[in-house]
């Protein structure tokens, strides 16, 4: 009997083991075809679609390079809101607008090619990266389907992209989460050198001219902490496997002449990302402002409101279709975690910043 | 017949050309064979050379406000001096323009909720499209439509694409 335990356990590790040496081969295979990705130059046009059951949004972007390289993007649904007041000049004002194309976003997003090369370790760590064997065509290309599906539990979003088999070329990609998804395809795809090099010129030339996309200034820590004049709370990883990625300090205008300085923090599992804001309180001057109108900022009149006791602090807990708003004041700061994490996991975040001040 | 002493009592007015031509006539005629009448002229112009000497323009300041408070009366100030504004007034008007540029809120949004910034700040870090109305004045209106408002964009998007539940 001995023996035979013995043998089923051998057995058991055994497979374990090659099942472990298998995943890391699909990850290694993964990430170089990503890594070729980056050598190619191309141009196309992408379609991104959200969608709940109620709820449903849809954009075409025209990128270079990867998702992040915006030259444009257009609302293809819902249309948006027409005025009266630009109907009688419309042609002027559309003359005058074309003029001015600009580049906002000159950044890797975060399912993108450039992206999850970047956080790779983080993927390895967090995300379990499984082929899926079927053979799909998209623009033309072959396409590798892969399934990512977080390590935690709690997380339920699941990720696929389909890769192009040639050139690593992030062909589509798919985000689920509950009744939320979301899709971004590639609808045209060109490998055009002097298209590309012509858009990558105007890209770069047009953000220089509009400064980039950027807010605030990213800084280190201690200088966080000296522009804001109070305790901060700069916590190196908020749960099991989100690291800080980036501080960017902002400056919130309140007046012509002042402004409240705002730290945002941005934690990253290498595909899911969360935000914590920090700034001085303003809640002296929300009181005497009374009960206005404006106490209630214009958008979140439907908004689904709740309040909670966490670690005996009261947060205001705000859900919107892909993600949730945690608000509370703590030693005067107030403090916004935005994120679409589970809300038990969003719990927890809210939790240990607290306990970390 | 006109005295030595009538005739000298005109010599001041003959002297500054204020006598009818009859009565310039008759000093002249007496000053041609009297020599101290000849003698008080030369004083005259003696005296008259004098002043010209010390002679002074008035201030312009003067001037100006003397024909000021005729203009008034005459109801003829320019129309920039009739809007002017005492300094006390323009210096209250200054302090409260500069009071509300200081203390008043750039908008209730801004002062009293930043969410909307938030949360366009997050989505510029965890999506494939752009919500900032600042880009959207710029590029995304366009592009899409002819006759578009972009007042409000951000809150548009943030409703259509962060949604409410």
């Amino acid at each position: 009997m001995p023996k035979i335990r013995t043998f089923l356990m051998i057995i058991s590790f055994s497979l374990i083991w090659s099942f472990s040496l298998v995943s890391e081969a699909d990850q290694n295979q993964f990430f170089d075809l990503l890594a070729q990705a980056k050598q190619m130059d191309w141009t196309g046009r992408k379609l991104v679609v959200s969608w709940t059951e109620d709820h449903c949004a849809a954009f075409e972007l025209m990128v270079v390079h990867g998702s992040a390289d915006k030259y444009y993007q257009r609302s293809i649904y819902p249309e948006r809101p027409r005025s009266r007041r630009n109907q009688s000049n419309a042609n002027e004002e559309r003359k005058k607008r074309e003029s001015g194309r600009r580049v906002r976003s000159f950044r890797p997003t975060r399912l993108s090619a450039a992206s999850m090369g970047r956080y790779e370790s983080l993927i390895r760590n967090n995300y379990v990266l499984e082929r899926v064997e079927a053979d799909v065509t998209i623009c033309g290309r072959e396409a590798q389907i892969w399934s990512i599906t977080p390590h935690e539990s709690d997380r339920n979003k699941q990720f696929k992209v389909w890769l192009d088999s040639a050139t690593g070329i992030l062909l589509q990609s798919e985000q689920k989460n509950g009744q939320n998804r979301q899709l971004s395809v590639l609808t045209q795809l060109q490998f055009n050198q002097q298209l590309v090099n012509d858009r990558l010129a105007e890209l770069k030339r047009n953000q220089q001219k509009s400064g980039g996309s950027r807010r605030g200034r990213l800084v280190s820590k201690s200088i966080a902490q000296q522009s804001f004049k109070q305790k901060l709370s700069l916590p190196d990883d908020l749960l099991s496997g989100f690291q800080i990625e980036e501080i960017e300090l902002m400056e919130r205008p309140v007046t012509l002449s002042s402004s409240i300085p705002t730290v945002h923090l941005r934690y990253t599992d290498g595909l899911e990302m969360v935000s914590v804001f920090q700034s001085l309180s303003s809640a002296g001057r929300d009181r005497s402002r009374g009960n206005r109108r404006g106490d209630r900022p214009r958008g979140q009149r439907k908004s689904k409101t709740i309040k909670q006791n966490i670690a005996e602090v009261e947060v205001t807990i705000m859900e919107r279709v892909d993600v949730r708003v945690y608000q509370w004041n703590d030693n005067d700061i107030d403090f916004t975690l935005i994120g679409g994490l589970a809300q038990s996991e969003m719990d927890r975040m809210v939790k240990s910043l607290i306990l970390n001040r | 017949m006109d005295t030595h002493q009538e005739i000298q009592q005109q010599l001041s007015a003959y002297f500054d050309g204020e006598l009818e031509a009859s009565a310039a006539l008759v000093v002249k005629k007496h000053l041609l064979k009297c020599d101290e009448c000849q003698q008080m002229i030369a004083d005259f112009e003696a005296q008259q050379v004098l002043m010209y000497g010390l002679k002074q323009e008035n201030p312009i300041d003067t001037w100006n406000q003397i024909r000021d408070q005729i203009e008034i009366q005459e109801g003829k100030l320019p129309f920039w001096k009739r809007w002017a504004v005492p300094l006390p007034v323009a210096a209250l008007a200054t302090i409260m323009v500069f009071g509300l540029m200081v203390f008043y809120p750039i908008s209730e949004r801004s002062s009293v909720s930043p969410i909307n910034d938030y949360l366009s700040a997050h989505a510029q870090y965890s999506t494939d499209y752009s919500i900032d109305s600042s880009f959207l004045n710029e590029n995304f209106s366009a592009i899409e439509l002819d006759n578009t408002d972009s007042s409000g964009d951000t809150d548009w998007l943030l409703d259509t694409y962060h949604g409410y539940e």
